[in-house]
C-alpha cells in the first residue's frame, strides 16, 4: 500500500548500514526491506561490542541497526560503543516486542528510533527520516563552523587594525611627551610661573590621551579573554601612597585626596601596573564627580565577608549614582544619564575594564551610592599567601614523589617598624634558631620576609609528610624557647605548617623517585623558574630578605 | 657625571632629538642609528654601554638587529632596552625571548627611563 511511497523516496540512493544481528536471516530481512523501497545498500554484520568497534574505526557507515537484544551485546551496549567513538551516526533499534518503558529508555540512551520486527515495512521510512536528520545536524554544524571562523576572522582584523592604531597614535605622543618635560625640566632655559602651568596642562592632558590608547586595547583584549595580568606579591601599604602621589598631577580640582591604609595589612596577590590602571580609572571617576572642595578617600582593609581577601575603597562626596544605575556602570559601553547641564561622558569603558581586571584578579567589584552624598566603589583582592603559590608550583610541577611540607613562623610585634634593638636582636636570634633545624639536611629555610609592618614570617621547606611535619614544628619550637633574646622581647610567636603536595612516599614509576636532597633542591629550581615565567616570588624573596 | 655612552636607535628624528636632550642632561654620551643597518654598525664602530632600541625600523627591525648585534662578539654582551609605540602584547613577550633587557612602551615616562639604563649598567 505505502510501500511504494517510500520507494519513490529514495530511488538507488546509495546507503552504508552497520547491522548488530546474531541471525543472518535478520540482518537479510533488513537489508531486503532496505533495497524494496530503493536504497542501494552496503553493509557489515557485527555480533559483538568487539566486531563493532572494529567495524567502526575501519569504514564509515551512514546509519547503525541494532538487534535490541542480542544474548551478550544489547542495544545499549552497542549505543555505549557507539557513544564512545565519538561518532555522530543515527542509531535505529530494531527490536521483537519490547515494552514501552524499554523503548524509552533506548531513546533516552542515546537511539534515534525504534522499528518492530514485525512492521520491517516502516523500517526504511525511520531510515530515511534518519539519514536527513544527520544531514541536517551536518549543514548546521558547517554553517556554524563557517559563521565561528568567520567572526574569528572579523575579530582578527578589528584587533589588528586596534593594535596599528594604537601604534600610530602613540607615536607622535611620544615626541610631545618628551619636549613637553624637556621644557617643564628645564633643559630648553627657565621658565617663568605662567609658562610652567601651560605646559603641566599640556602634560596632563598628553598623559590622559595615553591612557586612553590603552584603555582601548585593553577592552578589545578583555572581550576575547586576553588581558594580561602579571601576579605577583604586592604591599599595598607602598603601592598605595605611590599611585596617589603620582595622581596630584590629575587632580586638577581643590579636593582632598586622602588615604587611610593601616600598616598591618598584609601584601596581595596583584599585577601592580593594573592595580594602578584600576585605581586611577576610579580616582579619575570620583574626581570627574565630585565638586569643588569635596573629598575622595582610598582605603584598605581585610574583608571579613570573605576570609582571605583585602577590600579596598575608592570613596567620593560626588553627585552619587541613581539605584537604577549602580549595576550598570560596569557595563561595557555604559554611560550614567547625567543631568545635561554637567555633560562628563567619557566613553564607558573605564568601570568596564575595572571590572575585568579585577576579576581577572580573582576579585570582584561593586559600588554604593547615597545620590547627592557621593559614591563608594569597592573592590577585593587575594591575600598574597607563598602556601598557595608554591603549592601550585609543586603540583604543577609534578615531579615530587615526596610530599612537601611548608612551616611558617610568624614573629609579631606590637609596634610597626622600626623595631626597638632588643626586638631586632630577638628576631636576628630567632633566624640563627631557625637556621640550626635545616642542618638536618632535609629543610630549605627562605629568605626573611616582612609580611606586614607588624609580623615577621619564616618560611621552612621540608621535605615530610603530616607527621614529618609536626615533629618539626616541636623541634622549632624547642629551639626557639631556648632563645633568651626572644624570651626577652615584647615579639609573639606562632609556628603553623601546610602540606604543599601530599604524594604518597612512592609513586608507580621507581625511576621517578629521587633522594630527599634533591627534591628540596628541585623545589628551589622550580621557585626560581615560576619566578621567571608568573612573577618574581623568588626575587621577592630574595630582595626582601637583603632589604 | 656617568660618562656611559648609550646607542639610541630609532627612525624618528623628533624621538631622537629628545632621547638626546635628555640623556645628554643626565651626563650620558648618546650615539644614534635611524634604521638597522646603521643601528648594527654603530654599535660595532662605537661600542656603547646601552642600547636604547625601536622595534619598527627600516633596515631591519628591531629584534633583527639584536640577532645581529648577538652575533657580534664585542657587542654581544651590550644590554638592550627596547623602546616602542608596539602594543606590549606579545611584543614584551617576545623581547625578552630574544634576550633583551628591558621592554618599555613609547611615550615612556622619564624616570623610568633613566632607572632602567642604570639597572641595565648595574649602577643600582
Amino acid at each position: 500500500m505505502s510501500h511504494h511511497l517510500w520507494g519513490d523516496a529514495a530511488v538507488d540512493v546509495p546507503v552504508r548500514v552497520l547491522i548488530i544481528e546474531d541471525s543472518a536471516s535478520d540482518a537479510a530481512l533488513e537489508v531486503r526491506a532496505l533495497e524494496a523501497a530503493g536504497y542501494r545498500v552496503t553493509y557489515v554484520v557485527a555480533e559483538t561490542a568487539a566486531e563493532m568497534k572494529a567495524a567502526l574505526a575501519k569504514q564509515v557507515f551512514d546509519i547503525v541497526l541494532a538487534d535490541a537484544n542480542l544474548p551478550q551485546f544489547d542495544a545499549f551496549g552497542a549505543l555505549a560503543v557507539l557513544r564512545e567513538s565519538g561518532l555522530d551516526i543515527p542509531f535505529v533499534v530494531i527490536s521483537g516486542s519490547i515494552g514501552e518503558e524499554t523503548a524509552v529508555a533506548m531513546m533516552k540512551a542515546g537511539a534515534n528510533d525504534y522499528v518492530l520486527k514485525d512492521r520491517m515495512v516502516r523500517l526504511a521510512f525511520a531510515v530515511e527520516h534518519e539519514l536527513q536528520a544527520a544531514e541536517e545536524r551536518r549543514m548546521r554544524a558547517q554553517a556554524e563552523e563557517a559563521l565561528r571562523q568567520n567572526q574569528q576572522q572579523q575579530l582578527q582584523i578589528r584587533d589588528q587594525f586596534l593594535s596599528r592604531m594604537s601604534h600610530e597614535l602613540r607615536s607622535p605622543l611620544t615626541p610631545i611627551h618628551q619636549f613637553v618635560t624637556i621644557l617643564l625640566d628645564g633643559l630648553a632655559g627657565d621658565l617663568n610661573a605662567e609658562q610652567c602651568e601651560y605646559l603641566t596642562i599640556i602634560l596632563r592632558n598628553v598623559n590622559a590621551l595615553g591612557t586612553m590608547i590603552s584603555d582601548l586595547l585593553d577592552v578589545t583584549r578583555a572581550e576575547s579573554g586576553r588581558l594580561n595580568v602579571d601576579l605577583r606579591c604586592v604591599y599595598l601599604t607602598e603601592l598605595i601612597p605611590e599611585i596617589l602621589e603620582a595622581f596630584q598631577l590629575a587632580n586638577t580640582k581643590d579636593l582632598l585626596v586622602s588615604f587611610d591604609i593601616p600598616g598591618s595589612l598584609p601584601p596581595v596577590l596583584a599585577d601592580p601596573d593594573r592595580m594602578r590602571q584600576i585605581l586611577l580609572n576610579l580616582l579619575d571617576n570620583a574626581i570627574k564627580f565630585t565638586p569643588e572642595k569635596g573629598q575622595v578617600s582610598v582605603r584598605a582593609r581585610e574583608w571579613n565577608r570573605r576570609p582571605g581577601f583585602l577590600r579596598v575603597t575608592v570613596s567620593d562626596t560626588g553627585t552619587g549614582i541613581a539605584k537604577s544605575q549602580l549595576e550598570r556602570v560596569f557595563e561595557y559601553l555604559y554611560q550614567v544619564e547625567n543631568d545635561p547641564e554637567t555633560d562628563h561622558r567619557g566613553l564607558g569603558i573605564g568601570l568596564h575594564i575595572c571590572r575585568e581586571l579585577v576579576s581577572s584578579h580573582g576579585g570582584r567589584i561593586w559600588a554604593q551610592s547615597r545620590p547627592g552624598r557621593g559614591s563608594t566603589f569597592s573592590f577585593t583582592l587575594p591575600i598574597f599567601s607563598l602556601e598557595r603559590q608554591l603549592s601550585s608550583i609543586v603540583q604543577a610541577a609534578g615531579l615530587v614523589t615526596h610530599s612537601v611540607a611548608l612551616i611558617t613562623v610568624g614573629l609579631s610585634h606590637a609596634a610597626e617598624r622600626p623595631l626597638a634593638p632588643p626586638d631586632q636582636a630577638a628576631l636576628r636570634d630567632a633566624w640563627d634558631a631557625l637556621q640550626s633545624c635545616t642542618l638536618a639536611n632535609l629543610v630549605v629555610l627562605l629568605p626573611r620576609v616582612p609580611h606586614t609592618l607588624s609580623k615577621e614570617l619564616f618560611f621552612m621547606v621540608a621535605c615530610a609528610n603530616k607527621s614529618g611535619a609536626e615533629v618539626l614544628v616541636e623541634q622549632v619550637h624547642g629551639r626557639l624557647a631556648r632563645c633568651q633574646s626572644l624570651r626577652d622581647s615584647q615579639l609573639s610567636t606562632e609556628i603553623s605548617f601546610a602540606l604543599l603536595d601530599t604524594c604518597s612516599e612512592m609513586k608507580d614509576d621507581p625511576s621517578r623517585v629521587v633522594d630527599d636532597r634533591s627534591v628540596v633542591d628541585h623545589i628551589e629550581d622550580l621557585m626560581k623558574t615560576a619566578t621567571r615565567n608568573k612573577g618574581d616570588l623568588y626575587e621577592w624573596v630574595q630582595s626582601s630578605c637583603s632589604g | 657625571m656617568s660618562g656611559y655612552k648609550v646607542l639610541v636607535v630609532d627612525d624618528d628624528r623628533d624621538v631622537l632629538k629628545g632621547l638626546n636632550i635628555r640623556l645628554k642632561a643626565n651626563g650620558y654620551s648618546v650615539v644614534f642609528a635611524a634604521d638597522g643597518i646603521a643601528a648594527v654598525s654603530v654599535a660595532r664602530k662605537e661600542l656603547p654601554d646601552v642600547i636604547v632600541l625601536d622595534i619598527g625600523l627600516p633596515g631591519g627591525n628591531g629584534f633583527t638587529v639584536m640577532e645581529r648585534l648577538g652575533s657580534i662578539l664585542p657587542v654581544a654582551q651590550v644590554p638592550i632596552i627596547i623602546l616602542t609605540a608596539r602594543d606590549v602584547s606579545g611584543n614584551e613577550a617576545r623581547a625578552h625571548a630574544a634576550g633583551a633587557f628591558a621592554f618599555l612602551q613609547k611615550p615612556v615616562d622619564n624616570d623610568v627611563l633613566l632607572e632602567t639604563i642604570r639597572e641595565a649598567l648595574g649602577e643600582t
